[in-house]
């Protein structure tokens, strides 16, 4: 879990307690939060920021929630005499990515998973120039086979590659 | 839940929450093992200040037998199935060790891998040489 989130969370969590306890003190007769409500009619700004503050706090546990949601939670699953062994998606993507980017000639990547089993990945790639591109596909291609087989111990079935942009190269021209 | 057992001179019972903390140990001491991974209840739970030692362990007692399921980060660079091995056999041996279950099923789940921090490119040692001397 995010620093944040766990921020957000504990400030969530004394909100809901302050308020939880002024409540049941207000049950039991005491008017500290009547008398405080009543002051924020005239006092608009101390209201506007609770209101605000409070909006805050529920988009960002909306989208903690959407985020959550939205997560792949397919994995790849290879049995064992022991048990299953499940890899997540995105530890398989996050592995992938690093690999492509080391491969020379690579300056960016983006990755994504079609089907899991078996496993169609997705190469969106930046590259340098000055490479041949069908042969560099092609390294890319070999060397992710490779070392999947040889990490994750799983076959790629497919490896797509689509090249959607050469870096033009940073030094200046000196001709 | 706990596990029960009759000696001859009164009963035994094991908390499921002691066979999870002996997973857990046995799971990070496994090298390859970043770290495990507890989720958001987790997360709350630690963030209350509970350490929390069977932390991404879930296990199931019966009355002679356990299932563990690992939730793990795995380092970079390491051969997974191996890593995974390695856990499955010394989670097994620690428990059916220390506790006399016969562990049936240890699962692993892979929720992520943890990178090194970018290595520097300045080697220690190889500070930037002093502008005044």
């Amino acid at each position: 879990m995010a620093v944040l989130d766990r921020i957000i969370l504990s400030v969530v969590i004394v909100v809901l307690l302050v308020m939880g306890v002024l409540a049941a003190a207000t049950t039991f007769g005491n008017n500290m939060l009547l008398d405080w409500l009543i002051r924020i009619q005239t006092v608009k700004l101390d209201g506007f920021l609770l209101v605000l503050i409070m909006l805050l706090l529920a988009l960002y546990l909306v989208l903690m929630l959407v985020n959550e949601l939205k997560t792949d939670k397919r994995a790849i699953v290879s049995q064992t005499p022991l048990g299953d062994v499940r890899i997540n998606i995105q530890t398989i993507s996050g592995l992938v990515y690093q690999a492509v980017r080391a491969i020379e000639g690579v300056k960016d990547a983006k990755v994504s998973i079609g089907d899991v089993q078996p496993l169609q990945l997705n190469l969106k790639l930046q590259l340098l120039p000055d490479y041949q591109i069908p042969q560099l596909a092609e390294t890319v291609q070999a060397s992710i086979r490779d070392y999947l087989q040889q990490i994750v111990g799983i076959e790629v079935a497919q490896v797509n590659v689509t090249v959607f942009g050469v870096l033009s190269s940073q030094e200046p021209k000196t001709s | 839940m706990a596990e029960e057992e009759r000696t001859s001179l009164g009963e035994l019972k094991i908390a499921n929450e002691v066979v999870g903390i002996i997973a857990g140990l046995a799971a990070t001491e496994v090298e390859g093992v970043a770290g495990m991974s507890g989720g958001i209840a987790g997360g709350i739970a630690e963030m209350l200040g509970r350490k929390n030692l069977s932390k991404g362990v879930k296990v199931e007692v019966g009355e002679h037998e356990a299932a563990v399921d690992l939730f793990i980060i795995v380092n970079y660079g390491i051969s997974i199935p191996e890593v995974a091995r390695n856990i499955q056999n010394n989670v097994k041996q620690a428990i059916e060790g220390m506790t006399g279950l016969d562990v049936v099923e240890v699962n692993i789940h892979v929720l992520g891998v943890h990178f090194p921090q970018p290595v520097q490119e300045e080697q220690p040692g190889d500070a930037p040489p002093a502008r005044v001397k």
